[in-house]
């Protein structure tokens, strides 16, 4: 049960660290997917053997992983953007992406079982996004269309216009350096 | 090919599973999940069911409980070459001609 659980941290911590700033719950977004992460790598006894091998092989990707996550983090954060570019985070990042490209080349060997069940997962994954996409559309299709939508209400626009100034204020805070 | 179903239909379980957590996590006043959580969870007792008739020696829940298991077990053995698609995007956007160094 705890390692199920742990998945379920997992997914919610990835899904709420996505949520926008609107939303306050973004904030616990990484301790609940740290949190998840430790549940599911460290699991109790009374695992079926499945279950076992699953965590032992997330925590033996993780070894690669978490430097290749990090590295990409830094790296898209010090890429040129509008031709500035940050060249510390920039070359930490590789550095650390490098190393777990090696971390790669050393430990992964994969055979034709693994990649013939990588296609049978990428299969379901790519039939489970068609259904999904599927329900959106015909849901989409159920909206009857409002019309005229309503203007912001009074917590609205106190929310709306915080968010603008916050974020007008940091590009200023921008341009000035 | 037994392997290669219960790989296929506890990926189908598992994905639905990360759309329905994913819904609820992420709901917000503005969208109504309800249609989506129900079509999820219809794919997902339907994933349950076909690996349950793959795996029929096995109980309904631990002939889902192993062939997800096995389908995070397929996907983290491939994810390698997800490292290596990022690694194509994030190479490509590395390179620069013109740029102002901070």
């Amino acid at each position: 049960m705890q390692w199920w659980l742990g998945l379920a941290l997992l997914v919610s911590g990835y899904s709420m660290a996505r949520m926008g700033p609107a939303f306050r719950r973004s904030r616990f977004g990484l301790p609940l997917f740290l949190v998840g992460l430790l549940l599911t790598t460290y699991p109790p006894d009374g695992l079926l053997a499945a279950e076992s091998r699953a965590s032992n092989e997330m925590l033996a990707t993780l070894e690669w992983a978490g430097p290749a996550l990090i590295g990409f983090i830094l790296v898209a954060s010090g890429a040129p953007i509008y031709y500035v570019t940050n060249k510390p985070r920039l070359v930490a990042g590789w550095a650390l992406v490098l190393f777990a490209g090696y971390s790669i080349i050393v430990n992964w060997s994969p055979e034709a079982d693994s990649i013939i069940l990588g296609i049978a997962a990428l299969l379901g994954i790519l039939i489970t996004v068609v259904l999904h996409l599927l329900a959106v559309r015909f849901t989409e299709s159920l909206s009857s269309g409002d019309g005229v939508t309503e203007p912001l209400d009074e917590e609205e626009i106190k929310h709306v216009s915080a968010i603008l100034s916050s974020h007008l204020s940091q590009m200023e805070g921008t341009a000035d350096e | 090919m037994s392997d290669f179903l219960t790989v296929l239909f506890g990926t189908i379980v598992l994905s639905s599973m990360v759309i329905i957590v994913h819904l609820k996590v992420a709901y917000h006043p503005y969208h109504n999940p309800i249609p989506l959580i129900i079509s999820s969870l219809t794919v997902m007792l339907t994933g349950i069911f076909a690996t349950s008739l793959i795996n029929s020696n096995l109980t309904f829940l631990d002939s889902m409980r192993v062939s997800v298991s096995e389908s995070i077990i397929a996907i983290l053995g491939i994810s390698p070459l997800i490292y290596l698609a990022i690694f194509i995007i994030l190479a490509k956007v590395s390179v620069s001609i013109s740029e102002i160094d901070l």
